[in-house]
């Protein structure tokens, strides 16, 4: 049988929601019988493959433009994206700096912090550039499946493949989505969904 | 003769009366529709749309508390279109302030919260608003976070049905809408009296008192239900405690006298306390007080009694926060030279308190609720909103006679009898402050009127039934025995023992006078006193220990039963 691929990356996330994933223990052995991880933050490929994969997951808010263009590029290479965590699925902790000017945030951070001596903000074009505003996943790109949690628990992660993952890998193919009912724990995207900034 | 309706819910047919909303019937009948802008005892508003329901034939979706069930009603209160606009209309709540659960005191205990759970809804389709939101942290003891609102005005209801004080209102429109007090003035310079009414009524963090804030959740604290102990209304509270430490109090809506009322002297002050506790006996030696067993304690204050001709010789001091328990045991101990340090000031009256809920007259003369008895101010400016002529003589607070109809002369009795002899259920609420005089005017007026008496003190009135007298403030050379419990001695107090021969005190906190004291005995606190008082209007109150007192505290009654087996 052939294996799902599955791709990870973090963006502007605490690593939490990845510990959390490997926290699932041996069960992860169980899981790579089914299941190839292409790339994550952690294996030397760091990029979703050209091919694509199955299976796209992103934790952490998108809060500057390596993180938007990280989301963008797992979009265009996973059939089904995830978004797991509070940061992906509503904006976590990361939108606590919604409430402050870019600038005042840069220079609180790199100038003004009670251990800096002689700090500089670093304007590198190399470097990823502050968004205005920390947003959640789907505020940039479609999300296909929610796992929200601070982190979600390890059960569900392990779950979200073991169980729920191949009917929602189906139902990404072979049917338009419909309204989640209220007793499923993990609902779909829906095509009448207005994201806010949403670009395919 | 209310009408039994009956209707289809869910499919199944259940009953209920006429008059009832669709919401009450569902309660009723164990069927659980979502709620957030409810709650029980306030007027209905129907601003969160959480209970949304349908109703055959009915135009678009109603919401069930504030829709009357019909007869023939067939009404759904789940399926998936609901849930799919329940999920909506939470994701639009969420989307519009900043709920941000995981910094949030309220998390775990939150109604938001607990609905979005119920509901599935794990993400949000709307963009965030993220707005700029301020926090009034001007009041001393909770604070108000406009970004944690939902703006489902339980707390606009109940500060204006409920404490009566209408401070709160809404100010602007659409999503600048802001709950606000008075003319959108921070909290400490409105006319807030900080009664905590609002506190206990919000669903989500937006209110959040300082003290117990991230101390836990609701499941972790126990609750015991007890009587306030800070003026002689005798509100009923409860007492949420964790592991044996007391982190708040909280109105119970549905008891006498005050019905979910409270002010801020029971409800916060007692947490600010900063006087140090008194965990054990102590004994003056040489270099002052110091702790020693109860055994030791007692064999010097036998001994010393004995030198200076027994217990008849020492005159009994007791607060009136004691229990009647207490006053029983206390009285027989030192007979007539047992005396209360406060008396009532008032004689008991005929009525209730809540009587003045029905009243389209009401006298307040001779009391400052800013001062004493300010629970009592709700009953008062309730009748003031609800039209009711409200007379003060002379001054009952500043907040009262801002509210009164009309403010008299403190001995304007002609003009009194006047606006008594026009009214239908005038009630005649008196103060320690209101004389003979004024009393025997109204009488005069409306002949066996109802009136009632606000007492000086906490549980004067019980503990004068024991046929206690009031300490007239006479030095007390002789040996002396204080039962201050954990009140605050006066200054009069201080200085009239002064010079006492042998001082034995009883008390919960360290004060000038425990100091002087030749034996102190520890006093259970407030929340940890156990027994009965009688409040103002004669009303037996039980107080229950919610939390146990420090090191070998014993109920004041019982650290006075030795002293009788020492004298028989």
């Amino acid at each position: 049988m052939k294996k799902v691929t599955i791709a990870t990356d973090w963006l502007e996330s605490c690593a939490g929601c990845h510990m959390s994933f490997l926290d699932i223990d041996e069960r992860l052995l169980e899981l790579l019988e089914s299941v190839a991880i292409t790339s994550s933050p952690v294996t030397d490929l760091k990029e979703p493959p050209e091919e694509g994969v199955d299976v796209g997951i992103l934790t952490g808010a998108i809060g500057n433009s390596h993180q938007d263009q990280a989301a963008r590029l797992m979009r265009s290479r996973a059939r089904v994206l995830v978004a797991v965590g509070d940061c992906a699925a509503f904006g976590g902790i990361c939108v606590l700096r919604n409430f402050v000017e870019r600038e005042d945030i840069l220079k609180r951070g790199y100038l003004e912090t009670e251990s800096t001596v002689e700090g500089s903000i670093p304007r590198s074009g190399d470097l990823g550039q502050l968004s205005d505003k920390a947003v959640p996943v789907n505020g940039i790109v479609k999300v296909d499946v929610y796992l929200p949690g601070c982190p979600p628990r390890p059960r569900l992660s392990a779950s979200l493949f073991r169980n729920w993952w191949p009917a929602v890998f189906r139902s990404c193919h072979t049917t338009t989505f419909g309204m989640t009912s209220p007793e499923r724990k993990i609902s779909h995207g829906t095509q009448d969904h207005h994201f806010a900034r949403y670009e395919d | 003769m209310s009408k039994t309706i009956s209707l289809n819910i869910n499919g199944r047919d259940v009953t209920g009366t006429k008059g009832e909303t669709i919401l009450e019937v569902c309660e009723k009948n164990g069927i659980d529709v979502p709620t957030l802008c409810h709650f029980p005892g306030l007027s209905e508003r129907g601003a969160c749309r959480m209970c949304l329901v349908e109703v055959k034939n009915a135009r678009g979706l109603l919401p069930a508390c504030a829709t009357e069930a019909a007869d023939g009603m067939e009404v759904e209160t789940e399926n998936e279109r609901l849930a799919a606009l329940r999920r909506s209309n939470l994701e639009l709540l969420f989307a519009e302030r900043n709920h941000l659960c995981m910094f949030c005191e309220m998390s775990g205990d939150c109604k938001l919260q607990a609905l979005a759970y119920r509901y599935g809804m794990d993400h949000v389709r709307y963009s965030f608003s993220w707005p700029k939101l301020g926090v009034d942290t001007s009041r001393e003891y909770f604070f108000f976070d406009q970004n944690r609102c939902v703006l489902c005005r339980r707390c606009v209801r109940a500060c204006e049905e409920r404490a009566g004080h209408a401070t709160l209102g809404v100010r602007d429109r659409g999503p600048e809408t802001m709950i606000c007090a008075d003319m959108d003035f921070p909290f400490a310079r409105s006319t807030c009296v900080s009664c905590g009414t609002c506190l206990q009524v919000c669903p989500t963090g937006a209110l959040v008192d300082k003290k117990s804030a991230y101390v836990g959740r609701e499941e972790e604290l126990k609750r015991v239900k007890t009587v306030c102990t800070f003026c002689s209304v005798g509100c009923a509270v409860e007492v949420l405690s964790k592991d044996g430490i007391p982190v708040r109090v909280e109105s119970c809506w549905e008891e006498e006298p005050t019905r979910g009322v409270l002010c801020k002297k029971g409800r916060f002050e007692p947490f600010y306390d900063t006087r140090r506790r008194i965990r054990e006996p102590h004994v003056k030696r040489d270099r002052g007080l110091v702790p020693v067993e109860w055994k030791e304690a007692e064999r010097v204050f036998a001994e010393k009694i004995r030198q200076i001709g027994g217990l008849k010789t020492c005159t009994g001091l007791l607060s009136s926060r004691a229990t009647n328990e207490t006053a029983k045991v206390f009285r027989r101990l030192f007979g007539e030279r047992s005396y209360l340090l406060e008396t009532s000031g008032t004689k008991e009256g005929n009525g209730f308190l809540h009587e003045i809920d029905r009243a389209d007259c009401i006298i307040v003369a001779g009391i400052d609720f800013d001062e004493d008895c300010s629970a009592v101010s709700s009953f008062v400016k309730r009748a003031a909103n609800r039209g009711a002529s409200v007379i003060v003589m002379g001054s009952a607070g500043e907040g009262t006679n801002r509210r009164a109809s009309r403010v008299l002369v403190e001995n304007d009795y002609k003009e009194m009898k006047n606006c008594l002899e026009k009214a239908l259920r005038p009630v005649l609420l008196y103060g320690p402050g209101a004389g003979d005089e004024l009393l025997a005017a109204a009488s005069d007026a409306v002949p066996g009127m109802t009136q009632v008496g606000l007492a000086r003190g906490t549980n004067t009135r019980g503990i004068e039934q024991e046929g206690f007298l009031r300490w007239e403030g006479a030095p007390l050379e002789g040996p002396v025995y204080l039962l201050l419990t954990d009140a605050v001695p006066s200054k009069a107090l201080e200085e009239a023992v002064e010079k006492s021969q042998f001082l034995v005190v009883q008390a919960s906190f360290e004060s000038s006078i425990t100091e002087r004291a030749d034996v102190v005995f520890p006093s259970p606190a407030w929340n940890e006193r156990s027994g009965t008082y009688i409040n103002t209007e004669g009303r037996v109150r039980r107080l229950a220990g919610a939390v146990d007192p420090p090191g070998g505290t014993e109920p004041d009654e019982d650290a006075l039963a030795w002293i009788r087996r020492l004298q028989g």
